[in-house]
């Protein structure tokens, strides 16, 4: 018989009643961040009365039949197609989001290379040198363009330089501030102009990685045009209450580090030890009620209400601007009376504002219109 | 005495600010010095409760930079950062890491952590911002 179900006290049931009602409150405004917040896992709620885990290799067995492991390979099985990852020579695991995956990756390079340097852009997301610290990686930081995207000439210049030590390439597939995608395509022609052939590629594609496989003209980001690992996060364009993510690798490179990893006994190479079954029971429910079609308007709408909102600022004066197949407009950091009422993340001179499914044009148009005010409302008296 | 290295925007009162707050925390000041890059300011601190310092800054909302960290200025040419690694290479120092902070109009301001702090500074004395690690 069951013990009886504990229950919350008035004082803490008011509490939660409350911290409903304040995300209820502040999801309109919820526009600077890339998270989806148009989804509905109620028909999952049931799955949430079982301790389930998926420990270990979703290829491998487990000692927990609790588990979605099953769930998982599927999942991972739509991720290698939209990332053109070669067939049967791919590896992967549902990650708690997009910083493990981008560790895994760093991993497997690190395994391969020891001695590698690893070249990031100076837009790389803060939480990349962090894992290189842990990992103790050597690392050096390039140039970026204007737009954010890699400065190929920094690369080559230092690159040249370095020639007699395997580089790992961090590259950005939509950077966090303004959305830049860096060419895999040009890297590339950069390392074979220098007859650099003993290299990799970690592909960080944590928002992009679900919006190019869904246009019509992606820039080369994938594993067909040369990356060695791609991480994607399942929580930013697909949505999940719960953060979460993809990471997937080319097999061989996957095999060459269980082989070093045999003396623990275990050939898990996750980094986790237990790892969420909701998170890809979250990502398959998605994937399956939505459909490549689905995703695929889903991310075009994204797409249009990003060119609608940079058409709507500069009406306003505003000057706003985006990457190419990028959800993400950028402008000069906003007033701060836009700042006390929407949810941006500015950075230094710039803010941006991200179209995700749940930012209608009715936000669009809310947003733009506050922004013009308070620049108006600036030019009557401004700050001392 | 430690010294640390504090990047704020290049405007009259920057400093004040950061001394009374310092102050307010019991931080002494023993000694500092102002680099201005264009638009870019960099205050370097000596202080005797550094801990206490750090977290006051960051408070503040100021990026600082600790005496781990070697401070360079470069100019913003390309490969200038692969220069500096090879002048370390030749020296014999092993380059740990190498980070733009902050790109100053024909300048960058980097910060690079190398196997031997001291003899690093020594190889890079002519780009090096503040005094260098005993």
């Amino acid at each position: 018989m069951n013990n009886p179900r504990p229950k919350l006290s008035a004082d803490d049931q008011r509490r939660l009643a409350d911290l409903h009602a304040r995300f209820s409150r502040l999801k309109r405004y919820y526009v600077g961040y890339p998270c989806n917040e148009d989804f509905d896992f109620s028909e999952l709620l049931p799955f949430f009365e079982f301790a389930i885990n998926n420990v270990g290799d979703p290829f491998g067995g487990s000692n927990i039949p609790l588990n979605t492991h099953d769930i998982e390979r599927e999942v991972l099985a739509d991720f290698a197609e939209f990332t053109h990852a070669p067939k049967d020579g791919w590896w992967g695991y549902v990650t708690s989001g997009g910083t493990e995956g981008n560790m895994y990756g760093l991993y497997v390079a690190r395994e391969l290379f020891p001695e590698g340097i690893c070249y990031f852009s100076e837009d790389t997301h803060y939480s990349v040198a962090k894992v290189l610290r842990l990992q103790h990686t050597r690392n050096i930081m390039l140039k970026s363009q204007q737009n954010g995207e890699l400065d190929y000439t920094d690369l080559r210049e230092t690159l040249r330089i370095h020639r007699d030590v395997p580089p790992i390439i961090f590259a950005n597939i939509g950077t966090t501030m303004k959305g830049a995608v860096d060419n895999l395509a040009k890297i590339r022609a950069v390392l074979d102009d220098l007859t650099i052939t003993n290299v990799y590629i970690h592909a960080d594609a944590a928002l992009s990685g679900m919006i190019l496989p869904f246009v019509e003209r992606p820039q080369p980001w994938d594993f067909a045009a040369g990356a060695d690992s791609i991480a994607i996060s399942g929580h930013k364009m697909l949505g999940s209450p719960l953060p979460s993510g993809v990471v997937l690798a080319r097999k061989s490179h996957v095999d060459r580090i269980a082989r070093s990893i045999e003396y623990i006994g275990a050939l898990d190479t996750t980094i986790s030890g237990s790892r969420s079954a909701i998170g890809p029971l979250f990502l398959w429910y998605r994937l399956r009620t939505l459909g490549r079609e689905g995703i695929t308007k889903m991310v075009r709408g994204s797409l249009e209400r990003a060119a609608y909102a940079v058409d709507a600022l500069r009406a306003r004066g505003i000057d706003a601007w985006r990457n190419e197949n990028s959800v993400t407009v950028v402008f000069p950091r906003p007033p701060e009376a836009v700042m006390k009422k929407w949810i941006i993340a500015p950075k230094r001179g710039i803010g941006h504002l991200i179209t995700m499914p749940h930012v209608t044009k009715d936000i669009v148009d809310e947003f733009v219109a506050d922004f013009a005010t308070a620049i108006a409302e600036e030019k009557k008296s401004p700050t001392p | 005495m430690k010294l640390l290295h504090v990047l704020a925007p290049n405007q009259p009162g920057i400093l004040a600010r950061i001394a009374e707050a310092l102050a307010a925390a019991g931080v002494n000041i023993e000694d500092f010095d102002v680099e201005s890059h264009n638009a870019e300011g960099i205050i370097s601190l000596s202080v005797d409760k550094y801990d206490e310092a750090l977290h006051v800054l960051r408070d503040l909302g100021y990026r600082a930079i600790t005496q781990d960290t070697l401070v360079i200025r470069l100019e913003d040419k390309p490969g200038a950062l692969a220069k500096i690694a090879v002048r370390l290479k030749d020296a014999g120092l092993d380059l740990r890491s190498m980070h733009i902070v902050r790109r100053a109009g024909e300048f960058s301001i980097v910060s690079l952590v190398a196997s031997d702090n001291a003899a690093a500074a020594a190889v890079l004395r002519d780009v090096l911002i503040g005094e260098p690690p005993e």
